[in-house]
């Protein structure tokens, strides 16, 4: 028996939702549930699952997973599930077992994060026109942990018909050495003076307020009091004809995420 | 445009966080996709679109969370969330919930629990830093995730 789930699986459609697969399971022995068409899954979704995993095993029935779309399967990953449940790939059309190459590309991702991740980077100071390395990498993967094939597999240039040229000339080495070399380690020169470009200043974009309805709007303007936020804070100070751009900082202890009920902005 | 400076845990110096917008809702059906899509309208000029599932799994966890335990899945209890970003987004989401008690622990639907737990825990997975607050008149919770 096959059960395909579509678009969003939260907590809106949780009891529909598990009430459909638990019924279904109830039902027949094998149970395939398609995911292909899920398109975002959270914490209430994936409890759907799992109850339907745990039923199936307590009654010795298959519940397989079907084509899990990347939503699915990033919440797998991320709850550390997808080695628990039996998860196979099938083209829609023919029926037959595909590869899946999502799997194999996550496993090539773990193996780098496992070994060490690069802490450092690579960026271009624009001022000396070096690139500077921050910090150097820690990772201990080498090429032997990825399955990359062997060389021996691969046939010899001779063999198909390639003729290899003699090693180019040192010069032409050197050539592309002093070419490079200043480009990298001098600063850049200007011939002219840059004029200013004559824009228009950038409009900072206001902060948007969402709200559901204008009538509840209301309400919950006096459920959170005014003081209570920085937006109306803000508000606040345009209105004293204070400057937008040198709003007051909000400086707090190191440690501290900023509190906005003793927040200096609201005693503006 | 109003720039607040912040220090939390696990930044290393100051950070001047630009406020993006605030989103006002009132719990109830779909109060959770509205939520995702308010979030992702506010940060889409800002934040890269390969991150933008993480966040709307995060914000879907929190205001599941508020919604089913905070407030007992009670109809158009007000919820507020201020999003805020410099090289990193910052989430401040208030209610008006009361605080659980261990009365209404046991009397909860275990099952519920277990989706409030797994909901934590891909939360602290995906985020920098979480921090969950009582107030005086509900909770306060406040996400720093790395864009």
């Amino acid at each position: 028996m096959q059960l395909s789930l579509h678009n969003v699986i939260d907590i809106d459609n949780y009891d529909r939702t598990r009430a459909e697969i638990l019924e279904c399971l109830s039902v027949h022995n094998d149970m395939l549930l398609d995911l292909s068409a899920v398109t975002f899954i959270d914490s209430a979704g994936l409890s759907c699952l799992v109850e339907a995993h745990q039923r199936a095993q307590a009654e010795n029935k298959t519940f397989v997973l079907l084509n899990p779309s990347e939503a699915v399967v990033k919440i797998l990953r991320f709850s550390a599930l997808d080695s628990v449940f039996t998860i196979e790939h099938k083209d829609v059309f023919t029926g037959q077992q595909v590869e899946d190459d999502s799997t194999e590309q996550t496993i090539v991702e773990d193996k780098i994060e496992s070994a060490g991740q690069w802490q450092g980077d690579d960026s271009l100071n624009l001022e000396t026109g070096k690139v500077e390395t921050t910090t150097a990498q820690t990772s201990e993967l080498t090429l032997d942990d990825l399955d990359l094939g062997s060389l021996d597999d691969l046939p010899e240039l001779e063999d198909l018909g390639v003729a290899l040229e003699p090693v180019s000339s040192p010069e032409v080495i050197a050539d592309v050495e002093t070419v490079m070399a200043p480009e990298l380690v001098t600063e850049p020169k200007v011939s002219a003076p840059i004029e200013p470009l004559e824009t228009a200043p950038m409009n900072e974009p206001e902060p948007v307020i969402y709200s559901v309805s204008p009538e509840q709007n209301d309400d919950i303007e006096n459920l959170f009091p005014v003081t209570d936020t920085t937006v109306h804070a803000t508000e606040k100070a345009d209105k004293n004809n204070l400057n937008k751009h040198s709003a007051p900082e909000v400086k707090l202890e190191q440690g501290k995420i900023i509190d906005y009920d003793d927040d200096p902005l609201n005693r503006i | 445009m109003l720039i607040l400076a912040i220090y939390t845990k696990n930044m290393s110096a100051r950070q001047d966080f630009r406020l993006l917008g605030q989103i006002k809702l009132f719990t109830g059906d779909g109060f959770l996709q509205q939520v995702r899509d308010a979030v992702i309208a506010l940060v889409t000029p800002y934040i890269d679109a390969d991150k933008h599932y993480d966040i709307q799994l995060v914000c879907s966890e929190i205001a599941q969370n508020i919604y089913v335990h905070g407030y007992g899945k009670q109809h158009g209890a007000p919820v507020l969330i201020d999003v805020m970003f410099s090289s990193q987004l910052l989430l401040v989401i208030r209610d008006h919930s009361v605080a659980p008690t261990h009365a209404m622990q046991s009397r909860a639907d275990l099952a519920e629990l277990e989706v409030g737990k797994r909901g934590l825990a891909i939360v602290q997975k995906l985020t920098q830093d979480y921090t969950y607050e009582r107030t005086d008149n509900g909770a306060k919770h406040t996400i720093l995730m790395g864009t």
